[in-house]
C-alpha cells in the first residue's frame, strides 16, 4: 500500500515537474491564456482581425515586443528588450543622431505619433511565444511585432503574425529555415546561419589556413538542441565537405545540463583542429570550465555568438575566455569607424548602467527599421507597413551596425546582412576578420592552457 | 595507460564525482520525506538561495565559497526550522495533493523572488580556491568536483552517525517509523520535525557552498538538481540516506556514460532508469530510516 502510494505521488510530482521545467509560466499567465483562446474561438478570426479605424492619425502606435523575460533565457531577453526600448526612446524623443527618425519627435508622417511598446514574455517556450503573439495582436491591438531572439519561438510566433496579417520584424533569430517558409509578413534584419556559416566561418577558416598555414583539416561540431543549434549543424555538415573539412565529432546536447564533462571528453577524444560551438550562456560557462579541467583546446575555436556574447560569459571565465572567435553583427570597436556608436552607447549606459552589446545592437536596429517603415507607410494599416518594409533601403552609414537593410521580397531576409568575426583579446571582443576591415590582428592558433 | 582507457576512466570518475553532488542534494530531500512524509517541491529553490548566499558573501567580503560552509549550513538549518514552524507544520495533516501544491507554490515564489531581486543574470564566483583539474596517469579529474565529493561523503556519514548514535537521531528514526507511537513514548514530535527539516536544508546549504565553486548562480539554477534529486530519492528509497547516496552515484554514472556515448541520450537514460525502478521496485534500493 505504502509502495503504491509513493508511486502515485512520485509520478504526479515528476510529471508536474517536467511540465514545469519545460514551461515555467506564472499561474496568472495560464489564466490569461485560457481567456485568449476563448476569445479567439468565439470570434473565429477572419483573414485580418485587426483593422485600425481610418480617420484621424493615431497619437500612439502600439508595437508588440516578444522576448524571454523569465527562465534561463531571461538575461538575454532583458538585454534585447533594453535595445528595443532605447530605440523607441530615441524615436519618440529628439536626438541629434544620424539614425532615421532620431531628429524630431515621434513619427513625423503620422503627426509625430509616439511609439508605445507592449512587452510579452515567451520564456523561451515556442508555445508561450505563440499564445503571447496572439494576445498582443488580438487584445493589445499592436500594429507590428518584434522579437524574439529564440529561433524556435520565432517559428511559432511569426506563424501567428502571418495568419493575422501583421508584420513581424525579427532582428535576432538566426535559423535559416525561418526565411524559407515563404511567409509574406516575416522580415529578418540579421544574417541567418546559412549566410554566416558560409560567408563568415568557412571563408575565415580558408583565409586563416592560407595566411598562417595551420593545416586545419578536421572539424568538431557542438550545438545545443533547439532550432538554432539544429540549423547551424545542418549548415556546417553541408558546407564542411565543400570546403574540404572532415567532421570528426558532432555533438548535439540538451540545454541547461548540470554537467557536461562527458561531452567534453568525447570532443577531446576526437581532437578536432577546429571546434564550432553554439551554446546559450549557462552551458557556455559550464563547457568552458570543462575545457580547462580536461586540459584541451582546438587550434581554432569558433563560437557562434549566442551565449558567448553575453557579458556574463567573460565575467565568469575571465582570461580563460580569451582567443575565441565569434561571428558578430556588431562590435563596440566599430565606434572607431562610426562615432555614432559611441554616442548611442553613452545614452544606453546612462539608462541601463551597462555597456551596449551585440544583442542590444541587433534589437535596437530592428526597431529602428520597423519604425522607419511605419513612418514611411504614413499609416498603421498592416498592408501599408508591409509595403513600406519591402521598400526599405537603409544604407549602413545610417545605422549602428556594419550592414544596411534591404529585404528580399521572396524570403523577407535582409540581403545586406553580413557578419564579421571578432576575437576575445584581453577580455574584449575585437573585430579581427575580414583582415582588411579589422582594427586588430587575429591570434591563431589558440594558445594551450599552459602557454597562457 | 592507453589514451582511450584513460579517457573512459575519466568519464566514469567524473560521473561518480558528480553523482556525489547529486547525492548530497538528494539526501536532504530524502530525510524530509522520510520523517515528515512531505515532498518538498521547493528543495531546488532552497539550493538556489544557498548558492546566491554564497555568491553574495564572496562578492561582498571576498570569502571563498568553501569557507562559507559553516555559515550556509548554520543559516539553512535555522531557515529550515523557520519554514517548518511557519509553513510545513500547518500542512502536515493535509492531503498529499495539498502538500504538493503548497511546496510547489513556495518553489514558484522563491524562483520569481530571486528573478525580481537579482535579475536573470548568470553570476559566477571567479577564481575560487579550488579550480581546474589534475591529471593522474592521463586521467583528468575535476578538482572542484573531487572536493565536493569528499564533502558529500563526510556529510552523508555525519548524518548517518547522527541518526544511529545520538538520542535525537534515534528519536527522528522513531518518528519516521511511527509518528503516533513516538508521540505516545513522550517524544516531542514537533521538535523532531523542526530538526529534520533543518537538517534537510542544512545539506542544501552545504551543497550550495560546493556548487557555487563550479556552477553559475541564476534564479533557476536549482531546478535541474531538484529534478535529479527526485529521481535519486525514488531510486534510493524514500527516507534512506545511504540509499540516496548510492542512487546518486548510479545516476551520475549513468548520465556521464550515456553522454559519452551520445549526449542526446543522457536524460533518456537517466529518466528511463527512474521509470524502470518505479515499475519493478517502487520501494527503491534501500529501506527507509
Amino acid at each position: 500500500m505504502k509502495g503504491k502510494l509513493s508511486t502515485i505521488v512520485v509520478v504526479t510530482v515528476v510529471l508536474s515537474l517536467l511540465v514545469a521545467a519545460c514551461a515555467p509560466p506564472t499561474p496568472e499567465k495560464v489564466v490569461e491564456t485560457v481567456v485568449v483562446t476563448k476569445v479567439v474561438e468565439k470570434e473565429k478570426p477572419v483573414e485580418v482581425v485587426v483593422t485600425p479605424t481610418p480617420g484621424p492619425e493615431p497619437e500612439v502606435v502600439k508595437i508588440g515586443a516578444l522576448y524571454p523575460l523569465s527562465g534561463a533565457g531571461a538575461a538575454t531577453g532583458i538585454s534585447c528588450r533594453d535595445g528595443v526600448a532605447l530605440a523607441v526612446e530615441i524615436i519618440n524623443g529628439d536626438y541629434d543622431f544620424d539614425l532615421p527618425l532620431a531628429r524630431g519627435k515621434g513619427l513625423p508622417n503620422l503627426g509625430n505619433a509616439q511609439i508605445e511598446l507592449s512587452f510579452a514574455d515567451h520564456a523561451a517556450d515556442p508555445n508561450i511565444g505563440k499564445e503571447e503573439a496572439e494576445r498582443l495582436i488580438t487584445r493589445e491591438n499592436v500594429v507590428a511585432l518584434i522579437g524574439p531572439y529564440y529561433s524556435s519561438v520565432a517559428d511559432t510566433a511569426s506563424t501567428v503574425a502571418e495568419r493575422y496579417g501583421i508584420p513581424f520584424v525579427c532582428p535576432d533569430a538566426i535559423a535559416y529555415s525561418l526565411g524559407e517558409r515563404g511567409y509574406k509578413w516575416f522580415f529578418r534584419t540579421c544574417a541567418s546561419n546559412k549566410v554566416y556559416v558560409e560567408k563568415a566561418y568557412m571563408e575565415m577558416l580558408k583565409d586563416i589556413n592560407e595566411k598562417y598555414g595551420l593545416g586545419l583539416k578536421t572539424l568538431g561540431l557542438l550545438n545545443e538542441e533547439t532550432l538554432a543549434g539544429k540549423m547551424e549543424r545542418d549548415m556546417e555538415l553541408a558546407l564542411a565537405p565543400e570546403y574540404g573539412y572532415e567532421v570528426v565529432v558532432d555533438i548535439t546536447y540538451p540545454e541547461k545540463a548540470p554537467d557536461v564533462s562527458a561531452e567534453v571528453a568525447k570532443i577531446k577524444a576526437a581532437n578536432p583542429d577546429v571546434l564550432i560551438q553554439l551554446s546559450y550562456v549557462s552551458d557556455a560557462i559550464l563547457f568552458h570550465k570543462q575545457y580547462r579541467e580536461q586540459d584541451w583546446l582546438p587550434k581554432v575555436f569558433i563560437v557562434s555568438d549566442a551565449g558567448h556574447s553575453d557579458p556574463a560569459f567573460l565575467e565568469a571565465v575571465g582570461a580563460d575566455g580569451n582567443f575565441l572567435l565569434s561571428r558578430v553583427a556588431w562590435a563596440a570597436d566599430l565606434a572607431k569607424v562610426k562615432p555614432m556608436i559611441a554616442q548611442v552607447n553613452e545614452l544606453f549606459k546612462s539608462r541601463f548602467g551597462r555597456e551596449f552589446d551585440e544583442r542590444n545592437a541587433r534589437s535596437f536596429t530592428g526597431m529602428i527599421v520597423l519604425a522607419d517603415a511605419i513612418n514611411r507607410a504614413g499609416s498603421t494599416q498592416p498592408e501599408a507597413i508591409r509595403k513600406a518594409l519591402l521598400e526599405t533601403d537603409i544604407p549602413e552609414k545610417q545605422l549602428i551596425t556594419p550592414w544596411g537593410v534591404k529585404f528580399d521580397p521572396a524570403t523577407g531576409e535582409n540581403i545586406l546582412a553580413i557578419d564579421v568575426m571578432a576575437e576575445t583579446l584581453d577580455g574584449k571582443w575585437v573585430t579581427v576578420w575580414p583582415f582588411e576591415l579589422a582594427p586588430a590582428k587575429i591570434v591563431v592558433p589558440v594558445p594551450s592552457w599552459e602557454e597562457r | 595507460m592507453p589514451p582511450d582507457t584513460a579517457l573512459i576512466l575519466g568519464v566514469i570518475l567524473s560521473g561518480l564525482l558528480m553523482g556525489g553532488v547529486y547525492a548530497l542534494v538528494s539526501g536532504g530531500l530524502s530525510l524530509i520525506w522520510g520523517v515528515l512524509k512531505v515532498v518538498n517541491m521547493a528543495h531546488g529553490s532552497f539550493l538556489m538561495l544557498s548558492m546566491y548566499l554564497v555568491y553574495w558573501i564572496w562578492r561582498l567580503t571576498g570569502l571563498d565559497p568553501l569557507l562559507t560552509i559553516p555559515i550556509t549550513v548554520a543559516l539553512f538549518f535555522l531557515l529550515g526550522i523557520c519554514v517548518q514552524k511557519g509553513i510545513i507544520r500547518h500542512i502536515l495533516e493535509a492531503s498529499l495533493v495539498n502538500q504538493i501544491f503548497v511546496t510547489f507554490g513556495m518553489w514558484m515564489l522563491m524562483n520569481n523572488l530571486a528573478l525580481m531581486l537579482w535579475k536573470a543574470d548568470f553570476r559566477t564566483v571567479s577564481n575560487p580556491l579550488v579550480s581546474g583539474g589534475l591529471g593522474i596517469m592521463g586521467v583528468r579529474i575535476s578538482f572542484p568536483k573531487l572536493v565536493s565529493f569528499g564533502f558529500s561523503i563526510l556529510a552523508t556519514c555525519a548524518i548517518w552517525l547522527f541518526l544511529q548514535r545520538t538520542k535525537i537521531g534515534i528519536a527522528i528514526r522513531a518518528v519516521a517509523q511511527d509518528r503516533k507511537a513516538a508521540w505516545l513514548m513522550g517524544i516531542d514530535v514537533d521538535r523532531i520535525y523542526e530538526v529534520s527539516f533543518g537538517l534537510g536544508l542544512a545539506t542544501v546549504g552545504l551543497a550550495g557552498s560546493l556548487l557555487a565553486n563550479f556552477f553559475s548562480v541564476y534564479p533557476y539554477a536549482g531546478d535541474i538538481f531538484h529534478i535529479f534529486a527526485l529521481t535519486i530519492v525514488t531510486l534510493g528509497g524514500f527516507g534512506s540516506i545511504s540509499g540516496s547516496f548510492i542512487a546518486g552515484l548510479i545516476i551520475g554514472l549513468a548520465e556521464a556514460v550515456s553522454a559519452f556515448i551520445n549526449p542526446a541520450l543522457k536524460y533518456f537514460v537517466v529518466f528511463g532508469i527512474f521509470l524502470i525502478i518505479l515499475l519493478l521496485k517502487p520501494e527503491g534500493l534501500r529501506e527507509a530510516l
